[in-house]
């Protein structure tokens, strides 16, 4: 009887056998660098909105606070979308025929909900509270970094767990003095002059003879000044319960 | 076995949990011994190996892919307007009332975004006292019960308002002619005056029409036994925290009786022991069956209730109370012996004892009592009288069987059955209500779902929830608390009582209006203070100076001739060996109104563990003399599976009326009666609620609706499945390889002595719960956790705690259902109960200790004990439960992947498997009463109690956000915020001052198998008792000596 597997089958087998780990190696890789590319948590998509509202406007081009709409950032979980009646208590005096915010007085003038794509979304087991990080010094700017220069809206980070516990585990990389929160364009301050100046004006005690030099050194006396407990922020029942 | 038995209970030295246990059973062993007592058996025979395999492989392979899926972002809201009473994401609590036992109990709400998700004890209204029993807190499910009746119906084809407005105004029109000579109104117990007044309002435009109130489980006989002692209707009210001495006969004044929640509060405080205490009042309970009193009592007596008045009028009699009565029958040497030390005991506390008789039994017997309590000086001291608090106090027994005679009379052309009220269902069988009502030509029934009585009636006009809108209740002391909405009605179409009234007297408006109006009428305060005054009773919840006031009482004669008959006992025949039946309201669902409601339902009964069913309990001297004992074994149930386990039925019947029940022996149940559980055996009570359990109501007559004696008992050949949660989650006391104790001993789970005891060695040392307990044992490893308070301020950590008192625990379930409510615990059904695989997180232990005829029980709360070496964590593959830096177990139910590893390494079994989707609800509605804090956990994942962590984080945010340290009672767990006796105390145990840090410095404070050194930290106080060294006192101590 001949040979079911000749000479060349031994190359094939080879290859297969190669061939197959790489190919489990291989999805393995494009399948983490797919679900983590913008292409899958749509990172920099803009959602389609019922009214085309900017950020950028709103607030780098008319200076107009993160809490005049969000008011509910430093005493809730959620920082709330506005009401229709917060847009109009400028809107009923400026850009009032303008068609785009047809939809806007619609739902005033009819007491109708105005209903927005959701941008940015957490899994319902995470617990994420914004009061408790805005009024410790992270700002609205470290999760939403480039907000004020959206257009249109969109998401500025993917929101992966690892991305959560990179500063829950190294606060000092993040914060900022409690003041500057809401301030989109701050910089940590370049020189120590600069450093003491700012320390000064928001009453941050400090060792005059150590004053911090860069944002790590900054944070550190932050975290403690702030009474963050640094190494319970990675515990498991901060933000799943 | 029977040898076994006997040495057992001679002995009466162990704990046990079950009959099964204390009879040593192979079924028993069997389920103690196996590593998954029934959770891993029921694939069974409907999945194939191969077949298993199959699906095992497939998901095996699908299980990676599912994490993949990115979600739709789905929709934010905008409002149009900005409310200006609540923020987003914050809740508010609202201040109203519920009515449990038949009186108002007032509530907190919280409010989550517009819909309610739990209530809360409101610390300011008199029932409650910041508590809540488990009925109360269930009341938010039977909101959004998706059985509830949502359109008007005329038999049974859906109409409009306005139809049934127009046939109604059409109806009445007929009888104005006559005075409305053809109308009845039919309600259940009024306690809201503006209810009352419009009722009022109604038959003055038709004063020949007739109110009727009536409700199955009422107060005639404390009413009728206040007028035969005082001349008058009058409302006992007990001052509980002045008796030292308390008699309860046949009376669960801790559980059922109105008021519960506040006495169990003044009764644990009473009896509160902290190191260096020395007194505890004394509580003495003669009664049939257990009820949550009895199995508080220092001292019980297992009696017939046609005994009680004997018993009662031998006490008075030895005390040389001013009564004279003719009470017959005669007392066994135990009882009689039982009667004297009780009234040696009550002549030492003259002013400063209480005798409280039950609402079952007659007139006579709480006369008697009256006399007593004159007599020992306690009127105004433990015990004082206020009128009835009902708008219009009248004998409900006497009210339905007048209207039954009207119905036969064929008087009846209207009848108008308001509040949900069901007399097909629980009017006495006697009276036969389902032939009566559909006599009526146009018959109106009003409720929250189209029950028995519903389906009689021309019309069925569907009832809002209280939760939907205004009205207002009083409590038992009459206490007005105004009821306010929590939510916007979720069906359109539903009216209370209250507007149905009004639009019958032509003048329809809103529930705020009518409600606010009635009180301008009734001067709540002068006109220009009115709106203050209301503003703040209804948001205190409690609307001032409407208590009824005390009144002075006195006996109307010296001495009190009692004349009337007490016990209606049937005759005895010869040759037939009949039974007396004793009919109570069932502990969860009470007389059936909240059979539908699937927390109550799945709450296992405090005194028997059993849920979903009420059960013809007796004592298990009677279950074998009427046969239904299986032959050669214990054999309760056939297999240890208890899938097919079943209780004998029999069959009740006394003068042509006959039910079938299943039998069920209890212990420390009276010999010779029967007690029945009523509000069960619904036929339309809903998707939950019909078909669980029988009917008693069949057995119930309007003469003798507690006591009926002259029952004959005959079994039949059917068994009926019982889902049992008594030997659930069991514990194996023989500790194997325990140096300190020989083989046979065991290391019971409770710490337990009698007040003698803890004044002489208040650590209980000798006991043998103790033994070896103080060895440290030796580790390589450094201490993980410190207790001492942190030297830096800045870095101070919280270590969270709790403690358990048991001696002040009555077992009365609240914290379960509380717990349940609050961590979104999913139903699982009575089959699946019987599978071991309730979800609850908290269960009650029950321990008997002694003879089988009248043990003592012992109850402990057992939640997730938060242990600080936790077996659990270690063999988790998948770290989804870990510890967190406040040394809480935490348990992350995303990373769960439900290997049951956990579950099966934890000593204290607290740890729950969802093996299907149990937290899937079919109706959206039920989704609104989800908990936003808390996650809903999906089909194999474990879960457990996290101190309620959720709390926990919402304090530690507040209290970081404002800069400072979480106060001692800011966190309060749903347990310990339910609990009526405030036995549980949870908090920082790293702050010196915090009341946990101090219960845990008491020296009777221990943990549960402590020698694992699992260091748990839930530890319990011992559960001290105070029984009377002239009766079971000098055994107990006896036989704790061992």
């Amino acid at each position: 009887m001949a040979q079911v597997f000749r000479r060349p089958h031994n190359t094939i087998a080879r290859v297969a056998v190669v061939g197959g780990l790489l190919a489990i190696v291989g999805l393995a890789v494009g399948g983490s660098a797919i679900t983590r590319s913008p292409w899958w948590t749509k990172v920099g998509e803009p959602p389609d909105q019922p009214v085309p509202f900017s950020h950028k406007h709103h607030y780098e081009e008319l200076g107009i606070d993160c809490r005049y709409c969000h008011w509910s950032v430093t005493q809730s979980a959620h920082a709330g979308v506005p009401s229709t009646e917060v847009c109009m208590t400028c809107h009923s005096q400026i850009w009032t025929n303008s068609p785009l915010l047809q939809p806007v007085r619609d739902s005033y003038n009819n007491n109708t909900p105005l209903v927005w794509n959701k941008v940015n979304n957490l899994p319902d087991f995470v617990y994420f509270d914004h009061s408790a990080h805005v009024n410790k010094g992270i700002s609205c700017a470290s999760c939403h970094s480039g907000i004020e220069k959206m257009h249109l809206t969109y998401k500025s980070q993917p929101f992966a767990m690892q991305w959560c516990l990179d500063c829950h585990r190294n606060p000092e990389k993040n914060i900022r003095p409690k003041e500057e929160v809401f301030n989109m364009y701050y910089k940590t301050p370049r020189t120590q002059e600069e450093m003491k100046a700012m320390l000064d004006k928001y009453g941050i005690p400090y060792d005059p003879n150590n004053i911090p030099r860069n944002q790590l050194e900054l944070g550190k006396l932050l975290v403690k000044h702030y009474n963050i407990h640094k190494e319970q922020l990675s515990d498991c029942s901060i933000c799943h319960r | 076995m029977e040898a076994t038995r006997k040495e057992t209970q001679g002995a009466g030295e162990s704990f046990w949990r079950s009959l099964s246990e204390l009879e040593q059973s192979p079924e028993f062993e069997e389920i103690l011994q196996r590593e998954f007592p029934r959770q891993a058996s029921p694939l069974g025979d409907f999945v194939s190996r191969r077949q298993f395999l199959k699906l095992m492989g497939a998901s095996m392979a699908l299980a990676g892919l599912s994490a993949c899926g990115y979600k739709p972002q789905g929709p934010v809201i905008s409002r149009p307007k900005t409310p200006t009473d609540r923020t987003v994401g914050v809740s508010n609590y609202y201040a109203t009332a519920v009515l449990t036992n038949g009186y108002a109990i007032g509530v907190l709400g919280r409010v989550y975004e517009g819909r309610p998700v739990k209530l809360e004890g409101n610390p300011d209204h008199p029932t409650s006292l910041g508590a809540t029993d488990a009925i109360t807190q269930a009341q938010i499910l039977d909101l959004y019960d998706p059985d509830r009746s949502q359109t008007v119906l005329r038999f049974g084809r859906p109409e409009t308002w306005r139809a049934f407005d127009a046939d109604v105004q059409n109806a009445l029109g007929q009888q104005a002619a006559k005075g409305g000579a053809g109308i009845r109104i039919l309600t259940g117990r009024v306690v809201s005056p503006s209810l009352a007044a419009q009722i009022q309002k109604f038959l003055q435009t038709y004063p020949q029409a007739k109110w009727y109130q009536y409700e199955p489980v009422n107060r005639d006989n404390v009413y009728e036994g206040a007028r035969i002692a005082f001349g008058e209707w009058l409302n006992p009210i007990y001052r509980l925290r002045n008796a030292k001495v308390i008699v309860a006969l046949d009376s669960d004044f801790l559980y059922t009786e109105p008021g519960a929640v506040r006495y169990a509060r003044e009764f644990a405080d009473g009896r509160r022991l902290r190191a260096g205490q020395t007194e505890m009042n004394r509580l003495y309970v003669a009664e049939p069956m257990f009820t949550v009193t009895g199995m508080t009592a220092d001292e019980r007596l297992p009696i017939r209730s046609s005994k009680i008045a004997r018993l009662l009028y031998e006490m008075a009699t030895l005390l040389g109370a001013p009564v004279q009565a003719t009470v017959e029958g005669d007392l066994t040497n135990t009882e009689q012996k039982w009667a004297q030390v009780v009234a040696s005991e009550l002549a030492a506390h003259k002013g400063e004892s209480l005798v409280i008789v039950g609402e079952a039994q007659p007139p006579a017997v709480h006369a008697i009592a009256h006399a007593l309590n004159a007599h020992l000086g306690n009127l105004g001291k433990t015990v004082v009288f206020t009128a009835p608090p009902e708008e219009k106090p009248v004998l409900h027994m006497q009210q339905i069987k007048q209207l039954a005679d009207d119905l036969k009379n064929n008087a009846v052309e209207v009848l108008i059955m308001l509040g949900g009220v069901n007399p097909a269902y629980n009017a006495p069988a006697d009276l036969n209500f389902k032939d009566l009502i559909p006599k009526v030509p146009f018959s109106v029934h009003h409720g929250m779902y189209v029950d028995e009585t519903a389906v009689l009636c021309t019309w069925h006009l569907p009832e809002s929830h209280p939760f939907e809108a205004w009205g207002d209740v009083r409590a038992f002391d009459g206490t007005v608390t105004i009821q306010q909405p929590l939510i916007f009605p979720l069906y359109p179409n539903t009216r209370t009582a209250l507007e149905v009234m009004a639009q019958l007297n032509g003048a329809p408006g809103e529930t705020f209006k009518l409600v606010q109006d009635h009180w301008k009428q009734a001067k709540l305060a002068p006109d220009a203070q009115f709106d203050g005054v209301w503003r703040k009773g209804v948001h205190d919840g409690v609307l001032p100076r409407t208590a009824k006031p005390i009144k002075q009482v006195a006996l109307k004669q010296t001495p009190l001739i009692v004349q009337s008959p007490i016990y209606e006992l049937a005759p005895v025949q010869a040759g037939v060996k009949t039974y007396e039946v004793r009919f109570a309201p069932d502990p969860t669902v009470y007389d059936g109104r909240f059979a539908n409601n699937a927390w109550l339902q799945e709450l296992p009964k405090p005194v028997t563990r059993v849920c979903w069913d009420n059960l013809a309990y007796m004592s298990l001297k009677t279950f074998e003399n009427l046969g239904l004992r299986r032959k050669g074994t214990w054999a309760f149930f056939e297999d240890a599976s208890f899938v097919k386990g079943d209780a004998p039925i029999v069959t009740l019947s006394v003068n042509g009326q006959a039910m079938r029940v299943a039998a069920y022996p209890i212990p420390g149940h009276a010999d010779d009666c029967i007690t029945l559980h009523l509000g069960y055996g619904r036929t339309r009570a809903g998707e939950k609620g019909s078909g669980t359990g029988f009917n008693t109501y069949l057995l119930r007559t309007s003469d003798s609706p507690w006591i009926r004696t002259g029952v004959e008992v005959i079994p039949q050949a059917e068994r009926y499945p019982v889902a049992r949660t008594e030997e659930h989650h069991l514990i194996d006391t023989r500790q194997k390889g325990d140096i300190h104790l020989d083989s046979t001993q065991h290391r019971p789970i409770i710490l337990t002595g009698l007040l003698e005891e803890f004044k002489q060695d208040p650590e209980l040392k000798n006991k043998p719960h103790r033994k070896g307990y103080e060895r440290k044992h030796p580790s390589m490893y450094p201490e993980r956790w410190t207790y001492d308070r942190y030297e830096n301020p800045d870095n101070y950590r919280y270590a969270w705690a709790m403690v358990i008192d048991p001696t002040v625990c009555t077992g009365c379930s609240a914290c379960v259902t509380a717990c349940q409510a609050e961590n979104n615990i999913p139903v699982v059904g009575k089959e699946e109960v019987m599978r071991g695989r309730e979800m609850l997180w908290l269960r009650i232990d029950r321990y008997f200790k002694g003879k089988v005829e009248n043990p003592r029980v012992y109850q402990m709360p057992i939640p997730c004990m938060q242990c600080e070496n936790a077996p659990c964590e270690l063999v988790c593959p998948v770290a989804a439960t870990v510890h967190d830096h406040e040394g809480l177990n935490a348990m992350v139910y995303n990373r769960c992947v439900g290997t049951r590893y956990c579950s099966n390494n934890c000593p204290y079994k607290v740890r729950r498997f969802n093996y299907y989707r149990y937290s899937y609800m079919k109706s959206p509605v039920l989704h609104l009463l989800q908990n936003p804090d808390v996650t809903v956990r999906g089909r194999g994942v474990m879960e457990k109690c996290t101190y309620c962590v959720q709390r926990i984080s919402k304090a530690r945010i507040l209290a970081k956000r404002e800069n400072r340290r979480i106060r001692d009672g800011e966190v309060v767990t749903a347990c310990q915020q339910a609990c009526p006796t405030q036995a549980i105390v949870f908090g920082d145990m790293n702050d010196p001052e915090s009341r946990v840090h101090l219960m845990k410095q008491q020296p009777h404070n221990f943990a549960i198998l402590g020698e694992l050194n699992a260091r748990p930290r839930t530890t319990y106080l011992a559960k001290i008792d105070n029984p009377n060294p002239e009766l079971s006192g000098a055994e107990a101590s006896h036989a704790t000596d061992h």
